[in-house]
């Protein structure tokens, strides 16, 4: 067979795999111009992100501004209210622990954003799924708060371990303690590693036998 | 290298999704899965992450079915895209058959695009893969934040950064909406299927 009788029974096949596409666009570029008008939360949207990638006072500070801005001009509506201040709430959050903030702090962030865009955008949504969409991000942002009081029980524990540590050998004890930490999470990580490693052999045979 | 089977008739396929941390990756492979996930049993797989950010891989087994005769199975994998994650990106790049490039499209991601690309290439030759030779597809993902007022990088522009040397077929896709996340995949099986049988003929 040559490669392109190959090719085509290839692709046939994958048809059937995938089902019909979508017509596939190579290289279709977006039409120009199309949707100019600026929506309200265009400048927050750009913001939000941004924050995929650099987490820095500058930002948040923008961050905070715009929701303040967008504050003012929903301060009739309970639940555009309602989002901003979850939104509001986690970004003076992030922009004090930055990159030590909670691992879901930003995805639950962005979800609350990606809801409030929904909601904005779609003109006939009625009151009734407004709120259902609200409901669910305030169990997300309360369950991200309960985690955090959590963590702090957790920390204040230790905290006062380290306390009674103190008089015998004060700070040598924390770093060596802290050293531990670290060493312990290398030798978790180089553990995974190892394994994934054994799982690529593992899987290899497994599709050389089978 | 693909694994032949020549008593079961089966050959295996490894195709991995490269590019520079949260381009889309995984993103594509939730995509493909929700498709298909109706019609094959299989699970996909995302190990280790730390909020959403993939920090071992993702995989995705299919099974597509038989061409000329043979079973073909293709494995489906993610790599890390954090710069810092390299010895991972490398271990998952071992034995790779063909490779999707999900390059980020906004404006402020182009020069992770480059360095990413660039981190490939020195991967795959740590390997002996040409990145020149290997079956690879480019996709300019996130194009749908252009109509969203964010800005992207121009077509043009991604082309003579990404492709002026590599001369591959590339597509434009919104991962997130699943344009032409399906096309890329099946372009990126087509054509590592063929260079795998012109290899081994
Ligand atoms: N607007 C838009 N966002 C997208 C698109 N594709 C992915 N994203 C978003 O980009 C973020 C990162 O996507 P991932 O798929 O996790 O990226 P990744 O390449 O796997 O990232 P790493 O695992 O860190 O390397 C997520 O918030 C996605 O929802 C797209 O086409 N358009
Ligand atoms: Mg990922």
């Amino acid at each position: 067979m040559d490669t392109k009788a190959l090719t085509d029974n290839i692709e046939s096949n994958l048809d059937n795999f995938f089902g019909q596409d979508e017509e596939s666009i190579q290289h279709q570029k977006t039409p120009p111009g199309s949707e100019k008008k600026k929506f309200p939360l265009q400048e927050l949207k750009a913001i939000v992100l941004s924050l995929d990638w650099e987490i820095s006072d500058k930002i948040m500070n923008a961050f905070i501004n715009q929701i303040d801005k967008l504050s003012l001009m929903y301060e009739n509506d309970k639940v555009y209210m309602a989002f901003l201040s979850i939104l509001g709430s986690l970004g003076r959050y992030i922009k004090q622990r930055k990159v030590d903030s909670h691992p879901d702090a930003i995805k639950i962030l962005i979800s609350v954003f990606n809801s409030l865009e929904k909601i904005v955008l779609s003109k006939d949504i009625i009151n009734t799924e407004k709120n259902i969409i609200l409901t669910q991000e305030i169990k997300k942002y309360n369950s991200l708060k309960q985690d955090l009081i959590n963590r702090k029980v957790v920390e204040k524990k230790t905290d006062q371990q380290s306390q009674m540590s103190k008089n015998a050998k004060d700070n040598e004890t924390i770093s060596i303690h802290l050293e531990n930490l670290e060493r312990s999470f290398d030798e978790k990580i180089e553990k995974m590693m190892k394994m994934i490693k054994n799982e690529f052999i593992a899987l290899r045979k497994e599709i050389k036998t089978s | 290298m693909a694994f032949v089977n020549t008593k079961l008739k089966e050959v295996s396929i490894k195709i991995v999704y490269c590019g520079p941390g949260r381009g889309g990756k995984t993103t594509n492979l939730e995509y493909i899965y929700n498709r298909i996930s109706n019609r094959v049993g299989k699970k996909m797989v995302s190990i280790q992450t730390h909020g959403d950010r993939t920090l071992f891989f993702d995989f995705l087994p299919l099974e597509i079915g038989k061409i000329m005769g043979y079973n073909i199975k293709t494995q489906l994998y993610t790599v890390p895209g954090q710069i810092k994650y390299n010895a991972t990106r490398k271990i998952v790049l071992r034995e790779v058959d063909g490779i999707v490039f999900v390059a980020d499209s906004s404006l402020s991601r182009r020069k992770y695009n480059l360095i990413s690309l660039k981190n490939l290439q020195e991967n795959l030759a740590d390997y002996n893969i040409d990145i020149f030779k290997i079956p690879l597809i480019l996709q300019y993902n996130k194009q749908d934040l252009a109509k969203q007022g964010i800005p992207v990088l121009p077509l043009k522009v991604m082309e003579k950064d990404l492709n002026s040397k590599l001369k591959t077929i590339s597509f434009t896709a919104s991962a997130l909406n699943g344009e032409n996340v399906i096309a890329t995949i099946k372009k990126a099986i087509s054509i590592t299927v063929v260079s795998v049988k012109n290899k081994l003929s």
